[in-house]
Formats: structure tokens, sequence, C-alpha cells
């Protein structure tokens, strides 16, 4: 008709034509996603989309010349023109619709990143420097791992991080610096214990925040849960793409910027939690050692931590400015990561008394040392794993560490790498035999076996 | 069933009256009869037979129940609910301000020389001039005093011609679209011979502003006149953006009345393009008075010379291949 083509006209020539809202349609959730009036994107069922759309002024009445109504036509096109592999939160994606390999994404809300400002943060300073003043290093590590992550964030580019683990006293600021990182990191963060130690599958709400924690509050010293978490540890740190699987959905590779740090108290028993180091992990994680940090105001009253946490967010804005200025010493550089890794010794050596493989000595020490006899065992690992596992005195020890059947051949391999003198391993043509000497014992350095 | 046995069968089980639901059925077996295609005053007299009850049920609101089941029961099918109402489908304040913005310095002058058709006689001969330009000859069309409604004043298009140019003094309104000539009923179910339900072809809208446009009010500020000046850029801008105007004429008081060309095919066209997209989602929005969305709308006949406001009505500009789609 000429008339409301003329009319739309002049409304577009005119720039009063309203744009035309587009709502899109997560195929996956049966949701339907639309911007409300204040930019808030909202997902909707098909009965309340509906409602939506009748408030657009759609019809929903059929007519006899066309079977198909406004507001089914409107549903129609959402889902063949405008569908989704994901709707939602995603952590490090900006807010907006965004086209990936395996789809199109709508991106709900993305993180809060602050804005840098110049000003000064001498109370961050003086509290990070005080917190990790342990080893010189620590310092610009940590912020050699801040400014990585940052920069990658504001750049929209997922470059894997080491997962960062702070050991120290109990209250000495570990989990208020866990905090700094995560408003450091778009202000979103989730709790991923439960889905690395391999306790449940899903992980949805994980995709949602930039900042995962874990604490020592809730974690497992179990040596399969330990091993779960260093195997997810592995995931996160050396891939982009992330396998998200939420409840009744099917699953998806995703791409999504993560940072995992974990805060555990100094103690043996909660440094249990941390995943046994080997070879693979190592430069996957930086340890750093906590010490007492100095704060800006006394925090025994509520009041007393609101100011102190007011003041620190405060200079964030500086710190955040200052990370992106500074460059990291040539000395700390890592191709891959940007950072290196960094392993404070103190808390790389409890680990190592707690590793399995430590654990696998003192049992070899008491099965076949015990009392006086210091002769020099030879055999197989298998044949060592039986004895041990057979053990009465330290069967049930030796069957929980052994779960599986290499267990002994690779915690073997380890001893001999840090203690060759004593872990030998001789390869002939049908198994590897291993030579075990006798430890060491007091007065007589030098005259190992007999 | 049929619908005449469903109205027969309603009719003779109606509840009764005071307590016992008679209200609701009234409404209900009137619409079994207008589904019959029974006629108004048969099922009023029906009804009136067959309510009984401790209530008595005034004439009244049988006749209310009767007129709306008529006025909502369109060709044999019960209309739906009513549609809500429909937003803008753009920002009016921005799109008057466009218009008025390309028809800006615009006046009575500049409408009639932008009129394709040179309006280059006197306002006494408009009326020829509308109708031989307009019509074709044999179109029927209601020209009269805004409460006539009987058959002497729809007239083919030859007809009046010849009553004009012997004399005959030009009355003051017409019906743009042309008429069966025959009566139909009006929304009250009274008979009309320029009843929407007359109109023959469906082609012109008549657009026009009783008032300011209410976006371009100050906030709280009442509904006042549209000064002149400002509808004749309006309208200037409006032929700016080609918009189908067939003709604008002067009411021969405050406003600019346009016969907008929309040649709808049929009534069902025109309820779905005209008044429920043109006019509620686009041109009431930008103010144009709403009373003027039904297809068999009075507007002033050129030619007619207003007494109590000593002026004319007469024309300011005429394109009789304005938009025109099916002449």
């Amino acid at each position: 008709m000429n008339a409301l083509e003329a009319i739309t006209r002049t409304a577009d020539a005119t720039g009063a034509a309203v744009k035309k809202p587009l709502d899109y349609y997560d195929a996956n959730r049966k949701e339907y996603l639309v911007r409300n009036s204040e930019d808030v994107w909202l997902q909707f069922t098909e009965t309340q989309y509906k409602r939506i759309l009748r408030g657009r002024g759609l019809s929903g009445t059929l007519s006899k010349d066309d079977p198909v109504s406004e507001q089914d036509r409107a549903i129609l096109e959402a889902q063949d023109k405008r569908a989704l592999v994901y709707s939602g939160l995603l952590a490090g994606w900006s807010a907006g619709v965004q086209e990936i390999p395996a789809g199109r994404l709508l991106i709900t809300r993305g993180p809060l990143l602050i804005e840098p400002a110049s000003g000064e943060w001498s109370n961050v300073r003086l509290f990070l420097g005080s917190l990790l003043a342990a080893d010189a290093v620590q310092i610009p590590v940590a912020y050699g791992w801040l400014k990585v992550a940052i920069e990658a964030l504001r750049a929209g580019n997922f470059r894997p991080g080491q997962v960062l683990a702070i050991a120290g006293p109990r209250n000495c600021g570990k989990s208020l610096f866990q905090k700094l990182i995560t408003v450091l990191f778009g202000n979103r963060f989730s709790r991923p214990y439960a889905f690395m130690a391999g306790r449940t599958e899903f992980n949805k709400d994980l995709f949602e925040a930039e900042h995962l924690i874990v604490e020592d509050d809730v974690p497992s010293t179990r040596l399969e849960d330990r091993r779960n978490f260093g195997a997810k540890i592995k995931e996160i740190t050396a891939n982009e793409g992330q396998r998200l699987h939420a409840k009744h959905r099917d699953a998806l590779l995703l791409p999504v910027f993560w940072r995992l740090s974990v805060s555990v108290n100094d103690e043996p028993e909660n440094l249990m939690i941390l995943p046994p180091m080997d070879e693979s992990l190592a430069d996957k994680i930086t340890l750093l050692k906590a010490g007492p940090a100095v704060l800006p105001c006394e925090t025994e009253t509520a009041e007393g931590r609101a100011r102190c946490w007011r003041t620190l967010t405060a200079e964030l804005p500086a710190l955040v400015a200052h990370l992106l200025a500074w460059q990291i010493p040539d000395a700390l550089r890592s191709q891959r990561y940007g950072v290196r890794e960094f392993h404070h010794p103190d808390i790389l050596r409890t680990l190592a008394e707690l590793s399995p493989e430590s654990k696998l000595a003192e049992l070899i020490d008491a099965e076949l040392f015990s009392g006086l006899n210091v002769c020099v065992w030879t055999g197989s690992a298998t044949e060592l794993e039986r004895r041990l596992t057979t053990s009465n005195q330290i069967g049930y020890d030796a069957r929980r560490l052994l779960p599986y059947n290499t267990a002994c051949g690779v915690y073997l391999s380890r001893l001999a790498l840090k203690y060759p003198d004593r872990y030998r391993r001789t390869k002939h043509t049908t198994a590897n035999v291993w030579t075990i000497q006798p430890p060491l014992m007091e007065g007589l350095e030098g005259a190992r076996a007999f | 069933m049929s619908a005449t046995g469903c109205y027969q069968s309603a009719l003779l089980t109606m509840p009764e009256s005071g307590g016992g639901g008679c209200h609701a059925a009234l409404l209900s077996v009137s619409n079994l009869g207008a589904m019959a295609g029974l006629s108004p005053e048969k099922v009023f007299l029906d009804l009136r037979a067959n309510v009984h009850g401790k209530r008595s049920v005034p004439d009244r609101e049988i006749h209310d129940a009767v007129n709306k089941a008529f006025r909502d029961f369109k060709r044999g099918v019960m209309a739906s609910f009513p549609s809500p109402p429909r937003r803008p489908a753009f920002n009016a304040l921005k799109m008057l301000n466009g218009i008025l913005a390309t028809g800006e310095g615009a006046g009575e002058a500049d409408l009639c020389e932008c009129s394709p058709v040179r309006i280059d006689w006197a306002p006494a001969q408009d009326a020829l001039h509308l109708l031989a330009l307009l019509y074709q000859p044999g179109d029927r069309l209601f020209i009269g005093a805004r409460h006539d409604a009987g058959p002497e004043h729809v007239h083919t298009v030859a007809d009046w011609r010849t009553r004009f140019e012997t004399g005959a003094p030009v009355p003051e309104h017409i019906i743009p679209n042309p008429l069966t000539g025959e009566p139909g009923p009006t929304k009250d179910g009274k008979p009309s011979f320029r009843a929407d339900t007359c109109v023959a072809r469906f082609r012109f809208a008549v657009l026009e502003f009783d008032q300011m446009p209410e976006p371009l009010r100050d906030s709280g500020q009442p509904a006042a006149t549209w000064p002149r000046e400002a509808q004749c850029q309006f309208w200037a801008g409006v032929l700016a953006f080609d918009w189908p105007i067939a003709t604008l004429i002067d009411s021969g008081g405050k406003s600019i009345h346009a016969w907008m060309t929309v040649d709808a095919l049929d009534s069902a066209e025109w309820e779905n393009k005209i008044e429920n997209e043109l006019f509620a989602r686009w041109l009431m929005p930008l103010g144009v008075d709403q009373a003027c969305r039904n297809e068999a709308r009075l507007s002033r006949m050129p030619g007619h010379f207003r007494t109590e406001k000593s002026r004319w009505q007469r024309i300011l500009y005429l394109n009789p291949h304005g938009g025109e789609m099916n002449p």
C-alpha cells in the first residue's frame, strides 16, 4: 500500500523509525532473549515472550487469510534467523552477540572491568608487599600474573595463566587478596572445587565468572581428589576452550577466560589439598608463601573491615594503571604464560614431603628396611607393590597409595629422579628391575649396602 | 445444529431475570441471532417476548445487548477480542519535526504552487473540478449536511455535476469514498445510505488535525488548535515526502483536510490496513484525528461557502493520480 510505504519511508528519512527489536532464541534452553528498556537482556519462556510481543502490538490472532499470527511469525523469525548456541554470562566476554565457530553466543552481561586511573595506591602496595614479603621475587611474580590477566581480559584475548596458590598463616590476608583479584578481574567469582575434584560433572556456574576461587575450608585432602584437582588445573591452564556442561543441557565447548587462585593455610594438613606436584604440573602453578599483611586500618569491627575494603578498592584503578604501564622483568618472562611460575622453596619442600612418592619411600623403608635389615632390595615395581600391599603392617596404607597398577612404577621413577643414590632402575628385556638401597644410618655414612 | 437452531434453542432456554443469568444471556442470544443472519429488530422482539423472571428487564438493556452483538459481528464471523493498543512504530515527535522542518516556511500559496493541477478557478468552481478530476461519472457520492442520511443525498458524480452546473448550492460535506447507493445499517443498527457499510470503493482516508499534535505540546499543556501556518508546513512536508495525497481542502475554518489515497480492496482490508495499521500505528500517534479512521468519514466539500465563517471551503492542492493504484 503506497500510503504505508510513504509513511515508513518518511519515518526512515526523518530518523523517527524505531529499530525493530532483535530478539534471540536459545535453542539449548528453549528460551527467548529480549533486551529491555534498561539495556539488560532478559530470558523468557515462549509464553512469557508472547506477552512481550503482545505488548509490542503484535497480534496472536489467526485470520482466514493468514494462518500464522503476527506473534507466531516473530517467534519463527527468532528461531530461524537468530538462534543461539549459548546465552547468559560467559567469563571474559563483553555483553552482546558474538559469533564463534560453534555458533552464535549472546552474552547478557560482561565483566565490570576497572578503568585505569593515575593516583596513589600506597595502601594496596603496602598490603601486597607485606603479604608476599617472604621472598623478594614473589611481588613481581604476583604483579606479572595480575598484569598478564588484566591485559588479556581487556583485550578479549583468552590467554591462559597459571594457578596462583598462596599458602600462609590463618588470617594473614590471603582471602582478602583473592577478593581484590576478583574485583580486578571483573567482579565475578565462582567456586570450582567440587567440579575440579570430580564430585560433579556440571560446571555452568564456573563459566559465569572470570575468577575461580578455592579456599582451604572445604576442599579435600584425599589423594584421589588431589589428583583430580591437579588434572583439572592442567585443563584450565592449558586450554582456551573449556567444556561447559549444564544440567539437562548438551555439553558445549566454549572459549572462556579463567584465572584460578587457591589460598591455603600453611599447615601440612591444609597444604594437602594442593595436587601432588609433578613435572607436568610444575609450570602451571605458582606457589607463593604469604605472611601477615599490613592493612590500612583495624579490621576487628565490621565497620573497620568495610573501611579497609573501601580504602583498598579505591586504589585499584591506580594499581591497574600501574600494572598496565609496568614491564615484567626479563628474568620472569615466559613465552607461554607471560610470566614465569614461582615455587616458594618452603612450600615446595612441605609439599614434597606430602607427595605420594615421599609416602611410598616411607612405606618402603618401613617394610623393606625395618630393624637391622639393611640389605639392598631388587625387583620389579609389580613385585614391590605386591610386597607392600600384602604387608601386615603397612598393607592398608599401601593399597590406598597405589590405587592403579602403574602407580608404584611412576612413584619409583620420581624417587629415582630425586634420590638417584637410593633408587636405580635397570632396563631388562622383559621388565625394569629396581634396586633400592637402604636409608643411611647415623654414623654409617658411606657404608650404604652390605 | 444450524445457527438458527442454536438461536431458537437459546431463546427458549433463556434463564430467569433477577439473579438467574438473564443479563448475560441477552448478549449470547443476540450473538447467535446475528450469526444466524437475523435482523436486529427481530432479535430484539424475540428477546423481549422471551425474557421472564422476577426482575423487570427494560427495553434499553435488550437494545444495548442486540446493538453490541450486531456491532461486533462482521461478515458471518464473530469479531475477535479487540486488538491491543498498538505502540507507534516510530518516534512521533522526531517524525513531526522532520516533516515540519521539510515544509518550513510553506504557506497556503506554496501548497497551491506544488499542486499538479493548477488551481486557477474561483472557489465556487471547486466542486465541479474535484468531481471531474477525482471520480468516474458513475461513482455514487454522498454530498450533504452533517446529519443528512437519506437517499436524496447520494447521487452519481454525473448527477452532482449537473446539479452544480445548473446552480444548485454545494452542500457542506462529502464522503470521499464512493457509496453503493443502497441502505446499510449504521453501528447502532439504524438504516442509512451513508453508513460505513454503504461504502462501495475504499479509495481515500480523510486526515485532519482537530488540535495540535500531542507530541508537539509541552508537558501538561492543554490541547489547543494547531496554528494554520504549522498545518501548512506539515502538509507541505508531507507532499515533499511523496505521501499519496489526492487533495488538500481548506475547511473554511481552522483546519486543512487531506484525502490520502489508500485504495483498500474491501472493508476487511480497510479494517486491517487502514484502521489498525495506518491510523493506529502511524497517523494517530502523529496527532491525526482518530475520528477520521472510518471509511465513510465526512470531509468538507470544496466549493461550499461557510456563511458562519464567511469563508469558502476550497481546494489547496489537487493531484488526481496521487498514489493511485486502482483508478
